[in-house]
């Protein structure tokens, strides 16, 4: 079996993925080459049914 | 262990494959879907820290599975003449060669690891999951590795978190550019560091890996100044 590499100790300790979201898609302020680059727009139409799916994702 | 995640990173690629080849055919039309996006970062991220609970991360795939098979009933209620390209069978089969994890953990690693402590500081910093911009270059890569899993002759997608982790942390570095003019050490290792950076202009990404890194220590010092600031 071929082991999968993993993020040490250190890195999940310092840096724990960060959760606040409300849900809402908002714009970006990033002023990279990105922001100017390819950023096609913001899907918005989400179904009733996607959103309740990403509060329950984020709540886990 | 290490099977268990095997699996789900195999559980995850067939997620993502179903979800691209759909979503590529409508975002121009729909809009980009950055909660499914960042969904995949999420559970990629995951799937990669040992130190998450696996029942935990199982639980992200389901949910993950599921709103995957959400967007795609709804898009093709919506636009029926959508194309599903991406046959599960043979993909599984793909997946289920052992090369695999190799070719994911040679490609990927070290430089999903910078960029998931780059979206973090970023998220944190910007107080946001979601920055659209970050998690284009993320899909870019996904969908650049799901064709390099078929033919290793084709590039794996790193260029892509590569150039958005620089994205990101020079973000921080213009936002905070006061706070560095003030700091005269941390100004002269900045403009050493723009010098290397244009040295080093044409090789590849994964020889660039320490100027990457170099941006990360400015970046996380001016955070942390501007944390005790505010």
């Amino acid at each position: 079996m071929v082991e999968l590499k993993l993020m040490d100790k250190e890195i999940t300790d310092k840096y724990k993925p960060y959760r606040s979201s409300d849900g809402v898609v908002r714009s970006c302020s990033l002023s990279s080459r990105a922001a100017k680059g390819s950023v096609a727009a913001a899907k918005t139409n989400y179904s009733k049914k996607e959103r309740e799916l990403f509060k329950r994702f984020l709540a886990i | 262990m290490a099977h268990i995640r095997e699996i789900l990173l195999k559980d995850y690629f067939i997620e993502y494959c179903k979800f691209f080849y759909i979503e590529n055919q409508v975002a121009l039309i729909e809009g980009r879907n950055f909660f499914l996006i960042y969904l995949f970062f999420d559970v990629l991220s995951d799937i990669e820290n040992r130190f998450v609970d696996m029942d935990k991360c199982k639980e992200k795939v389901k949910i993950l599975k599921l709103s995957v098979d959400t967007f795609i009933s709804c898009t093709k209620m919506k636009y029926p003449f959508v194309v599903q390209k991406f046959d599960n069978c043979n993909l599984l089969k793909k997946l289920t060669n052992q090369n695999f994890i190799q070719k994911f953990n040679n490609s990927t690693n070290t430089i999903f690891q910078e960029f998931y402590i780059m979206y973090s500081n970023l998220s944190s910093y910007k107080d946001r999951e979601i920055i659209e911009e970050l998690l284009i270059e993320f899909n870019n890569y996904l969908s650049h590795f799901v064709k390099y899993m078929l033919d290793v002759n084709l590039p794996s997608g790193y260029s892509h978190l590569y150039r958005a982790c620089l994205d990101g942390y020079k973000d921080i570095i213009l936002e905070n550019n006061i706070i560095l003019i003030s700091d005269k050490d941390a100004i002269s290792k900045f403009i050493t560091l723009r010098i290397e950076e244009t040295d080093n202009i044409g090789n590849g990404e994964e020889d660039k890996l320490f100027v990457l890194q170099k941006y990360r220590e400015i970046s996380e010092n001016l955070l942390t100044i501007h944390q005790c600031d505010s």
